[in-house]
Formats: C-alpha cells, structure tokens, sequence
C-alpha cells in the first residue's frame, strides 16, 4: 500500500461483521488491514479495512462477549468515500446487492457519486469531490 | 509495488499455540526475502504459487526455529498466509517437540497435517477474515494433549522475560549443563542461543515499528554493549548488518506492519 496510513476513521457497528466486510471487500473494493476476532464464532472485536485510493474505516460486532463501551446503533452510518472511479465501484456495489438511495450523477459543484446502503442500512455515497 | 498485508488473531482456544496470523499478497521486482530468526515456528500455507527455499519448494511448510535467515527466492508475486506457531503449537499440531523442526522447513503433508484440505479452503475464500476462519477450523480440529517438561517451558518463559540462564538454571534447581541440554532437545536451540534470537526478534520489531528510533537507540534498548555488538550479532543471525537490511526489506513492511493489537 502506497498511500498515506489513515488519521482519522469513521467506526461502524454490525449485526454480522463476517457478512459485512465481505460486503466491504466485494462490493466496494475495500481491503482488510487488521482483524480481531472475538471469543464467540463470527464475532469481530475490531477490523481495519482500507480504502486503496487512501483512508479506511473501522468496525466491529454490535454483540460483543467480553464487557465493551455500548456500540454505535446498527446501520446508523453515513460515510462518504473519495474515488476517481465512481463508475466502476458504481456497478461493482449494485452487482453485489447494494440498495441505491441516489443513482450516479453529476453535481453542480463538479463531483460525480452516488449514494447506496449497505446490507445493514448504513448509507455509503461515493464520489470525486476531495473536500474544499 | 501493491503490498497487502492482513494481520488477525487465532481463536482464542488456539493462542497457546498459534499467537498471530498474517495474509499477504505482494507484487514486487523479483528478488530475495530474508526470514529472519524469532521465537516462533513459521507455517506458511500459499494461495498461488510455492515458498522456494534452498532446500526445495513447498506449497506448504512449517519451518522450525532458527538461528540464521532463511533466504527465500521469488519472482515478484507473493501470495499467501504465515501462521506463528509456539513451540508448544509443534507439539500440539504435529505431537513433536519444535527442536525436531529446528533449522528445517518441511512440506504440510510430511508432518501428517491435512495440507491439501487447507489450502483448497484458503484459496476458495474471498476474505482474509474467512481464510482465517478457516484456519481457526482446520488448525483447531488438529490440536491434540501435549506435555512440556515444566522446567523447559519455565526456562523459555523466563528467558523471554530477559532472565539470564545462570538464574534461570538456580530456579529450576538444574545444572546448567542439564537445563541446556534438556532445553535444547526441546526447542533446537540452546537457551544461550533462543536468548540472542529473543533479543534480536525485539531489535528487528523495533526497527519495523511505525516511528523508528535509531540504531544507536535499539542497541541500547535491546542491551547490547555497543553498536559493533549489535551490529555483529544482527550480520550473525540476518546475513546483512541492519542498514543493508532495512533498504533491502523494509520498504515492505514499513507502512505494511500494522499496530500490535492489544487485548
């Protein structure tokens, strides 16, 4: 990976984390950088997943075994993913079951994204606005 | 270069045995990659192509513990999952003590492990989060009762701890001569010797590290009595001083080694 390691990262819950970073991974096109899973079967405690055009997002099991803080309410998220590529992860997410909240289109301030939800209801838009 | 490198724990009922797992898939130039000393086994399974040693090429292996690099040689595209196993995972997974893998790696299927059905499920999978789930199975369902002579296992334990062998020995109440030999049927490596491997697998983490002190600083840390020291014992066990193998490797595993996980 050549691209700077993240700072600062949107954390998200799920009911089914397996499910959910093969979503991330399929869907999306994100990578896993760091897994912790938990004592009970399909539970992770913590995932690193990252963004190969730079950033990532954490996540782990809303259900954890051992005493955690109290998670961030399941499909509450809303991420927005800087990509060169809006076409392709476009088509790649729809193909893997991604809901469409706002089809791809072009912006009057010049980005061009989308907004889809995952299989938990988080909303994930995609788009080529980098931040002012 | 595209590196990924992934990085999970076993199951917990398997630490005792297997402390960490690392996917990675690497393309590169081709060229050589050192495997450097430490105090774990290494098992390797491939998702494309084979780990080619000196010795042969394997599709699976576990190698032993050692006490100077083991060179591989690739052609540029690196794809699989390292497993650190204890040395009491030698006993557990394979019902031998590690000192019979010492300085050896040996295919999956000599030591009777089912090596085929691992490496169809790793390769079937999508995610390294699944591969290693299916590891936790397959390495799980492998695990058999083991014994360890309590005085070698306290012996290990304690020179981790950075206890030198003359105490350890008055605490087990052994010779060192004894407790040296008894150790070294186990594990393949004096006490002596897993103590300078021990010592330069702190050296080498510090090094990889996200904010890299200098040599200077990891001599110090480490306890070596200077930097002609380190840097002696660094060529002894990696074939290369530390300068030439930070601009040969490091490049791969910085920004690569991802933060020790807490728990």
């Amino acid at each position: 990976m050549t691209t700077p390691a993240p700072t600062c990262w949107p954390t998200l819950t799920y009911r089914d984390a397996p499910a959910a970073i093969r979503f991330l991974v399929e869907g999306f096109g994100f990578s896993e950088h760091l897994v912790v899973p938990g004592e009970a079967d399909g539970e992770v405690v913590h995932c690193e997943m990252v963004w190969p055009e730079g950033g990532g997002v954490m996540l782990g099991s809303a259900d954890r075994s051992a005493g955690e803080v109290e998670a961030t309410a399941v499909g509450a998220a809303s991420v927005y993913v800087v990509t060169d590529r809006p076409d392709e992860v476009h088509r790649q997410c729809l193909s893997r079951g991604a809901t469409e909240i706002r089809g791809l289109r072009d912006e009057d301030y010049g980005s061009r994204g989308f907004t889809v939800a995952d299989p938990e209801g988080n909303r994930w838009s995609f788009g080529t606005y980098r931040g002012a | 270069m595209d590196v990924e490198h992934v990085v999970g724990l076993p199951h917990p009922r398997l630490r005792p045995f297997v402390t960490r797992y690392s996917g990675y898939r690497m393309r590169t130039a081709p060229g050589i990659h050192r495997g450097l000393p430490s105090r774990s086994l290494t098992l390797v399974v491939t998702l494309d192509g084979t780990v080619d040693l000196p010795e042969g090429r394997f599709a699976t292996l576990c190698g032993g513990l050692h006490d100077e690099a083991v060179i591989i040689t690739h052609d540029g595209f690196q794809h699989g999952v390292q497993c650190d196993l204890t040395p009491l995972g030698a006993r557990a997974l394979f019902g031998m003590p590690a000192g019979e893998l010492a300085g050896v790696s040996v295919g999956l299927d000599a030591l009777d492990a089912p090596a085929g059905e691992l490496r169809d499920r790793l390769r079937t999978a999508t995610t390294w989060l699944d591969r290693f789930a299916h590891l936790d199975r397959v390495l799980g369902g492998m695990l058999r009762p083991v014994r360890q002579q309590v005085e070698v296992a306290w012996a290990w334990h304690r020179l981790a701890e950075g206890v030198g062998v003359r105490d350890i020995a008055a605490e087990v109440g052994w010779s060192r001569q004894h407790l040296s030999a008894r150790f070294a049927a186990e594990y393949g490596l004096t006490p002596k010797l897993a103590a300078r491997v021990m010592r330069f697998e702190r050296a080498n983490r510090m090094l990889r590290g996200q904010r890299r002190p200098t040599l200077t600083e990891v001599a110090a840390a480490c306890g070596y009595t200077d930097q002609a020291h380190f840097n002696r014992d660094w060529r002894a066990l990696c074939g290369a001083t530390p300068t030439e193998w930070m601009a040969a490797e490091l490049p791969f595993v910085q920004g690569s080694e991802p933060p020790e996980v807490a728990r």
